[in-house]
């Protein structure tokens, strides 16, 4: 796969202050896996949405939630699961929670 | 002739709501009318019985002192004795005042918001609030005193330790539970009314029982023994008695601590684990094959509990040998001088606790041999409510631990760690699993998209309480803090929370001192407020109220899930209910759930509120919430309940069967030796909080003074501000109980339980012991003021009380309202709160519960 394609990102919960827009596009020439592809948007959006989802040691973070349109992606699977350009029209949805009740 | 009267009669099956057990209900209308409360049988929520204040509810239904039209404030100005000047205006009007103010800052930055709600209500709070709380974008929550007095400290404790939100003894198999500040099975707590059937039938057994507390409260009385102890000084006289059980008795299981705990974990001198250079694992020492291995490899023949060992060139020591070096300060003197219990009866509670223990044997449930410890040190608000949260709570669960009665039958069980589903579904599930160094992380928790182990890292502080800096807190000082700019410049917070939503929590008596709380809360540019009553929070701050449906009147789909809250532990039933609506919410009142929905509509939210309530409920499939069609609330609880039970039972069984009810299997609730997880007696990770903590507290140059010895992986007696006074005049150490005919300030306008309350001797005046009131001239009765350091003062009467320790003051619930729209409740009891300081000082420096112990003088007011 060589085309440039695009992919829907959407943005929930405690990550509006720093994303800014709900929704944005991100091309990918390549599959990647999500765990890249957050990377990715790490790179894009800078130290604030680093700090916000990912670990010091790069790992996504436990209040983060993933899900490609409607299936949710295991956190074992961050690291199998691709995205694919286009994705079936899929949108690739991020959820960070803020809310940590206790421990 | 005149009409003939038609009599119709009706029983309505739903759920309480007047804390936070959600006990199973059964009410009675009578043409229409609510006439009589009681509880559900078939429920295995409150199992057919009824607190006093589940009975009286149905005064809250009909009180002409309710909310019922949205109310503005006219009169601009704030302050705790403001009269506000309410007016009445309609839905419209005040739907769209709220949608205007709330768009303003979600396009600025949503972490303006803050959602504010109260623990008795927190089933509801957890459902809806929470989930417009993540779709706003805010990290902003606050639960009022209800949060931060309790639960930071046990909360997290019981998380590491039993995966679960609280404890409760094996009320089945239990032959000795002693209690440290907690109070389950006697009306109070978590399943208040299920546990104390259950507590009472363990006593008809045989369960002996012992209540170590400055208060011989109701548990007291119920119990075998009472041990009076200075208030927060439970970790001492919890760390006497493992001093003694492995010190002295050499009473310990040695099988459980080997492949349950840490305790083999081999610690350096660098006072953090030896780990393996390659995976990072933590070693242990294998005594037969004379060598250091990591803790899961699968040659180890045994594991070193005790002794010194050279691995690499570093001499290091198992974590069980260095607890019992840590422990042994705690000789049954010192522990007598720090808590004032008699040296020999700590002897006799650790010796009773050992032998009760019964290390080594088995019993036989289900056709099935588990591990019998039938002995259970069960802590909660009275160990936890200090500035030593923490360690004693881990102090008291280093009893269970020692002698490995955790989660085995007759011992400390976490409710409910494991759920294997209900049989046709499989739904709800979880249980718990192994995560780093083969610690246990929780299998759910009260936000499933959490878990209290691992505790996150640190984070630059985003939360107006710097929680995610504490990231152990739920709770946080900061919102009643005098200092409360200055901290968070010094912690450079880059916005100012402008508006709260409030859902129920009167945060201005329930907190602490309420002067500051007041000048915090003048700040906000818009406070909502949804109350069934007006209150001093509504009155003197909130600048809209809206009139909240009260639990009659509401549907909530899940009041007791997850059931790690206030679902009863140990062997029996489960059971799934909901609430429902017993009448139609009279006047204009409206649930806070609906209304909550609307709001997001209105402010183009539907998709990310459904996207939440999606990953909050686990809908799955079909039961999906679709962003591209619009939901009432009736079908959002309707697909919660078929996502988990089938399409045959959806909301309309439900509402017509109340409960859902099938049996808890016993690996359900003996899980311990089932799942392969350990749990760590040396918290080494707290040295990682600590560091990163504290690197981010001198990056931004923040002058707080917070004591990193809390940090410390073995827990300690650290005393409290009111443990280090030395002023003699305020010799006597204040403290509040719950008292059970009331949830915090909630109940007290609830006539029935005003009544009782007021024929009570206690409930709304000082105890004091009677040889501490003639040594200082006072009568039984006397009218006094009692003063904190600080000059803050109440005024109430004394009464004798021998069930109190001598060095000690009690005071009842959270009292003393003074706001007009209460009228039954205006002027009873003490607002001991008002003595509380809010400060970095009274804080614990790793989970931020507040310290609710306070020096006091007292002297006559007449
Ligand atoms: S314990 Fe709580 S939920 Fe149960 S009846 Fe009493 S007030 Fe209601």
């Amino acid at each position: 796969m060589t085309e440039t394609a695009r992919v829907v990102v959407k943005f929930f919960g405690f990550i509006m202050d720093v994303v800014k827009k709900p929704e944005i596009e991100v091309e990918i020439k390549e599959e990647c896996s999500v765990m890249e592809f957050v990377h990715r948007l790490a790179d894009m959006f800078g130290d604030r949405f680093r700090e916000r989802v990912l670990t010091d040691c790069g790992e996504i973070r436990d209040h983060v939630r993933i899900s490609i349109g409607k299936e949710m992606v295991d956190k074992e699977d961050y690291e199998k699961r691709l995205i694919k350009p286009g994705m079936n029209g899929e949108a690739f949805k991020l959820f960070v929670f803020s809310s940590q009740m206790g421990g | 002739m005149g009409q003939e009267i038609v009599h119709k009669e009706e029983w309505v099956v739903s759920a309480c709501n007047l804390d936070y057990n959600a006990c199973g209900i059964r009410v009675k209308k009578e043409n229409g009318i609510v006439v009589k409360i009681e509880g559900n049988p078939e429920s295995a929520i409150g199992k057919g019985r009824l607190c006093p204040r589940g009975s009286a509810g149905l005064q809250i239904l009909y009180d002409p002192n309710r909310v019922n039209k949205p109310l503005i404030r006219t009169n601009p100005e704030k302050g705790l004795n403001v009269d506000p000047k309410w007016k009445e205006i309609s839905w419209d009007e005040a739907m769209n005042i709220i949608v205007e103010k709330l768009k303003e800052i979600r396009e600025t930055d949503p972490r303006k918001l803050v959602m504010q709600g109260t623990t008795t209500a927190a089933n509801t709070f957890l459902g809806m609030g929470m989930a417009f709380q993540e779709a706003f974008g805010t990290p902003n929550e606050f639960y009022g005193g209800g949060g931060l007095h309790c639960g930071n400290g046990a909360h997290l404790v019981n998380g590491v330790y039993h995966a679960s939100w609280s404890l409760v003894p094996d009320f089945d198999y239990c032959n000795l539970a002693i209690y440290f500040g907690a109070s389950k099975g006697h009306g109070a707590g978590h399943n208040a009314n299920s546990i104390m059937l259950q507590a009472a039938d363990a006593r008809v057994r045989g369960m002996k029982f012992i209540v170590v507390d400055p208060h011989l409260g109701r548990a007291g009385a119920k119990a075998d023994k009472w041990v009076p102890i200075i208030p927060g000084t439970d970790s001492a006289l919890a760390l006497g008695m493992v001093n003694l059980l492995i010190n002295e008795f050499g009473v310990y299981d040695a099988e459980y601590l080997k492949l349950k705990t840490d305790a083999p974990y081999l610690v350096g001198p660098d006072r953090r684990y030896l780990r393996d250079r390659e995976t990072g694992k933590p070693m242990i020492w294998d005594p037969v094959d004379e060598r250091a291995k990591v803790y899961d490899d699968e040659t180890i023949r045994d594991y070193a509990l005790e002794g010194v060992y050279e691995v690499d060139g570093v001499k290091c020591k198992p974590v069980f040998q260095i607890l019992k070096e840590h422990v042994s300060r705690y000789t049954p003197e010192r522990v007598e001088e720090i808590t004032t219990v008699p040296k020999e009866t700590v002897v006799e509670l650790a010796r009773e606790f050992g032998e009760k223990a019964m290390i080594g044997s088995t019993i036989t449930i289900g056709g099935k041999s588990y591990p019998y410890r039938p002995v259970a040190a069960i802590y909660f608000r009275g160990s936890q409510g200090h500035k030593n949260s923490v360690y004693n709570c881990i102090s008291v669960e280093l009893l269970n631990q020692i002698v490995g009665s955790a989660d085995v039958p007759g011992g400390a069980l976490g409710f409910n760690s494991v759920c294997f589903g209900y049989p046709e579904t499989g739904k709800p599930r979880w249980e718990p699993k192994k995560g780093k160094d083969g610690f246990m992380m929780t299998g759910t928790w009260v936000v499933p998209h959490h878990q209290p182990f691992p505790i996150p890292e640190p984070r630059k502080p985003q939360k107006m309480g710097l929680n995610d800096l504490f990231p152990s807190a739920m709770h946080s000082f900061v919102y009643g803090a005098p200092d409360q700019e200055e901290i968070w410049q010094e912690f450079r917070l880059e916005y100012r929370p402008s508006v709260i939503i409030n859902f129920g929590s009167n945060a201005v008596m329930s907190v602490g001192d309420p002067e500051p709380i007041a000048e915090n809360l003048k700040k906000y540019d818009f406070i909502i407020s949804f109350d069934i009553y007006l209150n001093e929070f509504t009155n003197g701050f909130a600048d809209l109220v809206l009139p909240d449906a009260c639990y009659l009147e509401r549907l909530d789909p899940s009041p007791n899930y997850p059931p790690i809250l206030n679902h009863p532990g140990g062997l029996g039933k489960w059971t799934y209910q909901i609430r429902q609506p017993v009448v139609k919410p009279l006047h204009d009142r409206r649930s806070y759930s609906e209304v909550l929905l609307e709001i997001a509509e209105r402010l183009g939210l539907r998709e990310a509120l459904y996207e939440t309530l999606n990953i909050k409920f686990e809908l799955e499939g079909k039961y999906r919430l679709d962003p591209e069609r619009k939901y009432t609330w009736e079908e959002i609880c309707d697909l919660v309940l078929k996502n988990k039970f089938g399409d045959d039972k959806g909301l309309e069984w439900f509402k017509e069967h109340g409960a859902l009810t099938w049996e808890k299997k016993p690996d359900e609730v003996y899980w311990r030796w089932r799942i392969d997880v350990r749990v760590p007696l040396y918290w080494e990770f707290l040295y990682d909080l600590r560091d990163k903590a504290r690197k981010i507290v001198e990056e931004l140059g923040a002058r707080a003074n917070i004591d990193w010895s809390f940090y410390e992986p073995l827990p300690d007696f650290k005393p409290c501000p009111s443990h280090e006074m030395e002023d003699e005049e305020y010799d006597l150490y204040g403290f509040y109980y719950r008292e059970i005919r009331h949830t915090n300030s909630f109940t007290m306008q609830i006539p029935w339980l005003d009544e009782v309350s007021v024929n009570d001797p206690y409930t709304y005046n000082i105890e004091i012991h009677p040889e501490t009131a003639r040594k200082k001239g006072l009568r039984d009765g006397d009218l006094v003021w009692v003063e904190n350091p600080h000059g803050s003062r109440v005024k109430g009467r004394i009464r004798f009380t021998e069930g109190i320790h001598p060095k000690a003051l009690g005071f009842a619930a959270c009292a003393g309202h003074w706001c007009d729209c209460q009228p039954i409740a205006k002027g009873k009891g003490i607002f001991f709160n008002k003595l509380l300081r809010v400060d970095w000082n009274h804080v614990n420096p790793v989970n931020l519960n507040l310290d609710l112990c306070v020096k006091l003088k007292i002297y006559r007011a007449e």
